[in-house]
């Protein structure tokens, strides 16, 4: 099985965000194809919502397409089972409570193991209220991922590191899926490093150019994550889009690879 | 039993969750925040000065206490329980909400934020915050949906006057539940500043219980003037009317009847009456939704055109504290033009769906019974609506 953890440990990684369905699965599925193509390390897919709190407007509008097209999450996982037949990279579904909480915790996680799910980052759940979900995910061979804050305090970030099978998603910004990271990223990918050292950290939310990646992998990430600005590649060619994927993710890809951690580049220089 | 288990989580728990229902369930980014608020008003819970000027505000500036009257016409007409009117449409500003409004903004004081933000519905909600925003010299600014601004106009206009930077949300159903998205994401990127002044009883822990405790102040004044009131019949949206005026009688021998919106025929907003269990605006709640997706609601009161329902009201429901009924527009609509006519008080539309249920229910009632409805507000932001759903005759 192609675990995320053990594929992000390898290698620094890219992980390229689309919205599954977005606008409908016969095109999602040569984008995410295209995605593989351009060398992404891992595909997360976002399950649409009709409300989603955390995401700009580029993947809420991204939602709303899948949503017309009658996108919901039981035929996502059965989308899911195809993707995986002809992809060799781990998937991780991106999704808010509630439509996972509609079909219920256990028989989400049962479809989700027959599907070959590999992750499952849910949004909108603390860790006060993760127990239930921890312990099916591990009953189900599904890896964890849990979201951590620029703010997020050291003992929160411990917490959030123990279940985070996965890795650990940090939020790079106070603003929403879209918006431009934070001028603190770097500090807190060293902070949470050095505190937890363990798990991998992988950054998100308004990863656009090579450089953001560069400057990310430089102060230390594990991986990183790039979703709204391939969600408005999406939206600007539609049916053709597929090419354009993969080179913008060829591009990003590059941001991990063929540097060397080295003063000279001076990480701080990247974290004015 | 169920008054034992009622306690245990709706007076004394800080957890956030009454039962199962409440709890925070947002993004990491806003868990800070809002253990900061958990934290700041769990001090000025204790904090005698705060609460004296919270009372002192309400009582100054805001009209507080409001009558308890007693609707003598309606009482004859109905030939059963005798009917009393809470008269939270007495209030500056038109609605309970100023209660709500001046505790949070005291507390914002409190925090050190400038700057307050706030979603509206019906312009109830984000009047109230305009106003103490104005009298406490906060930044304020409102978000509210494109379909509300337009309802909802002369609030819109007063909002303004008041000082209030209006936002107006374009986002899909452009009402109420678009607002609170829109105020929660600006809250992410701005809470170091900011205070986030939700209007009812509903999003991530610990408002459902601030809005409450605030709230509850409409019970409380209940309870002083009619000790054994035999039901007590108040609207539900969000809630906040609700729960403030249930509250203080949770442990009586009381029925509690929350009335929600039935709506045209088509589409409704009557969410413990017809809802599911999920996760949305940062709770555990019930919600109108198909298949994992939030609904959009209609009802002729735009205060009650929301597809949740706050935490507790849930947890009561469940429990078979609270009753729970819904009423149509059609049937607001009458009560609205009844009560104008009776007893020349013209009510809001969401207290109309309240005391529709209450006259019906006090007709099957004993003489020397007592129904208490709470009027949360007055109708004059209603004129328009009514106008123009050919209901003037």
């Amino acid at each position: 099985m192609a675990s995320i953890r053990k594929t992000i440990e390898k290698r620094k990684s890219l992980i390229a965000f689309i919205t599954a369905g977005d606008p409908n699965f016969e095109w999602s599925f040569r984008y995410i194809k295209a995605i593989a193509d351009g060398g992404a390390d891992v595909v997360e897919l976002g399950v649409p919502f009709s409300d989603p709190m955390a995401d700009g407007t580029v993947i809420q509008s991204s939602y709303r397409r899948a949503l017309i097209s009658n996108v919901r999450l039981p035929e996502i996982l059965a989308f899911v089972k195809e993707v995986k037949k002809s992809i060799n990279i781990p998937v991780v579904l991106m999704s808010y409570c509630n439509p996972i909480f509609t079909i219920g915790l256990e028989e989400f996680f049962s479809k989700a193991e027959k599907s070959g799910l590999d992750g499952l980052l849910i949004v909108d759940i603390p860790v006060e209220e993760i127990e239930e979900v921890s312990m099916l995910s591990k009953e189900h061979e599904i890896e964890n991922i849990m979201l951590a804050a620029l703010n997020t305090p050291e003992d929160r970030l411990k917490e959030i590191s123990e279940y985070s099978t996965g890795f650990i998603y940090l939020v790079s910004t106070y603003g929403t899926t879209g918006s431009s990271p934070s001028a603190l990223v770097g500090s807190k990918i060293r902070e949470i490093k050095k505190t937890i050292g363990h798990t991998p950290v992988c950054v998100g939310f308004g990863i656009t150019e090579r450089r953001d990646v560069r400057k990310m992998i430089m102060s230390g990430a594990d991986g990183v994550v790039a979703g709204s600005i391939l969600v408005r590649i999406i939206e600007k060619y539609g049916e053709s889009a597929a090419p354009v994927l993969r080179r913008k993710v060829r591009s990003l890809k590059e941001g991990t690879e063929n540097f060397k951690y080295s003063k000279e580049v001076g990480v701080d220089d990247y974290d004015i | 039993m169920v008054v034992k288990e009622i306690n245990k989580y709706t007076k004394y728990g800080t957890s956030g969750k009454f039962g199962k229902f409440g709890g925070y369930y947002v993004p990491e980014p806003l868990i800070q925040p809002l253990r900061e608020l958990i934290r700041e008003y769990e001090k000025v819970k204790k904090n005698r000065e705060f609460w004296r000027l919270y009372k002192s505000c309400l009582k100054e500036y805001a009209g507080r206490p409001t009558p308890l009257t007693l609707a003598r016409n309606l009482t004859k007409i109905s030939g059963g329980a005798e009917i009393y009117l809470k008269r939270e449409d007495l209030l500056h500003g038109g609605a309970h909400k100023i209660n709500n409004a001046i505790g949070q903004a005291l507390l914002a004081l409190k925090m050190g934020k400038n700057r307050i933000i706030a979603e509206t519905g019906a312009g109830q909600h984000g009047t109230a915050v305009a106003m103490v925003g104005a009298l406490f010299g906060l930044k304020t600014e409102i978000y509210m949906g494109a379909k509300d601004v337009e309802r909802q106009n002369t609030n819109v206009f007063r909002m303004k006057l008041l000082g209030a930077k209006i936002h107006v949300v374009r986002e899909s159903s452009m009402t109420l539940k678009e607002a609170i998205n829109q105020a929660l994401k600006d809250w992410v990127a701005s809470f170091e500043t900011t205070h986030y002044l939700i209007g009812s009883v509903v999003g991530p822990h610990p408002y459902p219980t601030i809005v409450r405790d605030f709230q509850s102040i409409i019970g409380q004044e209940v309870k002083k003037k009619m000790a054994h009131p035999d039901v007590l019949v108040a609207c539900v949206g969000g809630g906040s009317n609700a729960i403030g005026f249930f509250h203080p009688f949770l442990d009586e021998s009381v029925r509690l009847i929350g009335v929600e919106a039935g709506g045209d025929g088509k589409k409704g907003a009557a969410t413990l009456c017809e809802g599911e269990k999920g996760v949305f605006h940062g709770m555990y709640s019930y919600f109108l939704q198909h298949d994992g997706q939030i609904c959009e609601t209609h009802s002729i009161a735009a205060g009650l055109d929301y597809p949740g329902v706050g935490p507790e009201l849930a947890f009561l429901k469940e429990c078979g504290r609270m009753e729970v009924v819904s009423v149509c527009d059609k049937d607001a609509l009458k009560a609205f033009h009844l009560l104008s006519r009776l007893e020349g008080i013209i009510p809001a539309l969401e207290s109309s769906h309240a005391l529709y249920y209450a006259l019906k229910l006090a007709k099957s009632m004993g003489n020397n019974e007592k129904v208490v409805i709470c009027l949360s507000g007055r109708g004059d932001k209603d004129l328009e609506m009514v106008i123009g759903s050919g209901n003037m005759k």
